[in-house]
């Protein structure tokens, strides 16, 4: 054995022990080996020194001064969880519900105009009855614009048909927009802000 | 795993303040012994340890019964002493460095020896205490935790959140730097000629 092995064994049989056929090579080597016998009595000096070195009392009213300080901490906690716990709820029901809208508002049919009062909705088609005249533009998402009456202005179909009844007019342009994922998205989102902002300004 | 210390918790689960005072009155010596030496300063530790035990009992409910107490309470008193020591030296390299001496204080002395020894006795606990104040926190904590309060590698790996190979390695290191140190400090002694 040589003498870095042995200081080696010397550090283990401090801490976790060494087998006895360790232990008899360390004995062996440290009668033959000065050197590492003062390393055995430095570490043992040592290891007893901050034995002692890490012994301090504490102040006698330590304990009694803890227990004044408990009722601080214990209320914070529960505040602080109840507190947790409704903006958790809160952001759980934010991550269920807004796809959900989101979804719903590009499955569903949606009409834009500046007289909705002529337009009456049937299920997915928004119908201009007979004998009514729309002086504006249209924009129709998703479904069909029935005319059964007359229709002045511009009318813009994304994703929708225009079905022309037998008496019905249609004086203006007509343009199709070919509506792209973000677009529809993009959309839909705005038509969340406008009615989150709406519902807030209601409830004030 | 202590079983008294189990049975502590649970009745301070329930809400029992009379069994966490009893949590305190054991453990508050050695919380405040190893929050002493870590960070080197008596009214520093106090609050340490104050704190500690508060937030001890604020966790309260979310401790495992079963689980060993012992390394869970010095995980909390050795992450607040390395939190402090951080924000000490953040602290400190705006302003001069300051030296507590008290930090190097023995409380303890030996009466079984003769004067001289006594004295001899007393300079080698001086450097031995600059020496362990001089390690790195890291290194100070696991030979703090192993020698001066008899915790095995398995508990300091859960306290200092370490693999026990890492506890190994410093605890080794550790012991050469000091044995060094003192190695030093001897020769220089003895070519004093004492």
């Amino acid at each position: 054995m040589n003498c870095r092995e042995a200081r080696r064994l010397l550090h283990h049989s401090l801490d976790d022990g060494i087998n006895l056929t360790q232990a008899e090579q360390l004995k062996r080597h440290l009668e033959n080996c000065q050197a590492c016998r003062q390393v055995e009595a430095s570490l043992k000096e040592i290891t007893q020194l901050v034995g002692e070195f890490a012994v301090v009392a504490a102040p006698s009213n330590f304990t009694q001064g803890c227990m004044q300080q408990l009722p601080r901490v214990r209320l914070r906690p529960r505040k602080r969880q109840a507190w947790l716990r409704a903006i958790s709820a809160a952001m759980l029901f934010l991550l269920i519900a807004s796809p959900i809208y989101v979804w719903w508002t590009l499955t569903s049919p949606q009409l834009v105009t500046d007289v909705p009062q002529a337009i009456v909705q049937e299920g997915n088609r928004f119908v201009v009855p007979a004998g009514q005249v729309v002086r504006g533009n249209l924009t129709v998402y998703k479904g069909i614009l029935v005319i059964h009456g007359e229709v002045q202005g511009t009318i813009q179909t994304v994703d929708a048909k225009v079905e022309l009844g037998p008496h019905g007019k249609h004086l203006g342009v007509t343009r199709e927009i070919e509506a792209s994922v973000q677009a529809k998205l993009a959309l839909a989102l705005a038509e969340l802000w406008e009615k989150l902002t709406r519902f807030r300004v209601g409830g004030d | 795993m202590d079983l008294v210390d189990q049975k502590l918790v649970h009745r301070a689960k329930r809400g029992e303040e009379s069994a966490f005072a009893e949590l305190v009155d054991k453990y508050k010596d050695r919380i405040f012994a190893y929050l002493y030496r870590m960070v080197g300063n008596r009214e520093d530790a106090l609050d340490l340890a104050q704190e500690t035990f508060l937030r001890v009992y604020s966790n309260l409910h979310n401790f495992k019964l079963g689980k060993p107490f012992r390394p869970w309470l010095y995980r909390i008193a050795s992450n607040l002493a390395i939190d402090h020591l951080r924000k000490r030296r953040q602290v400190l390299s705006l302003d001069a460095p300051v030296s507590d001496d008290k930090l190097l204080r023995f409380e303890l002395p030996d009466k079984s020896l003769g004067p001289a020894e006594q004295h001899e006795q007393a300079e080698l606990r001086a450097y031995l205490a600059q020496a362990i104040a001089d390690l790195p926190p890291n290194y100070r904590s696991v030979i703090l935790l192993r020698h001066g309060h008899d915790l095995s590698y398995q508990e300091i790996s859960k306290i200092l959140q370490v693999p026990v190979s890492t506890v190994k390695t410093r605890l080794f290191r550790a012991r050469e730097a000091l044995r060094l140190k003192l190695n030093k400090e001897r020769d220089l002694w003895g070519a004093g000629g004492e």
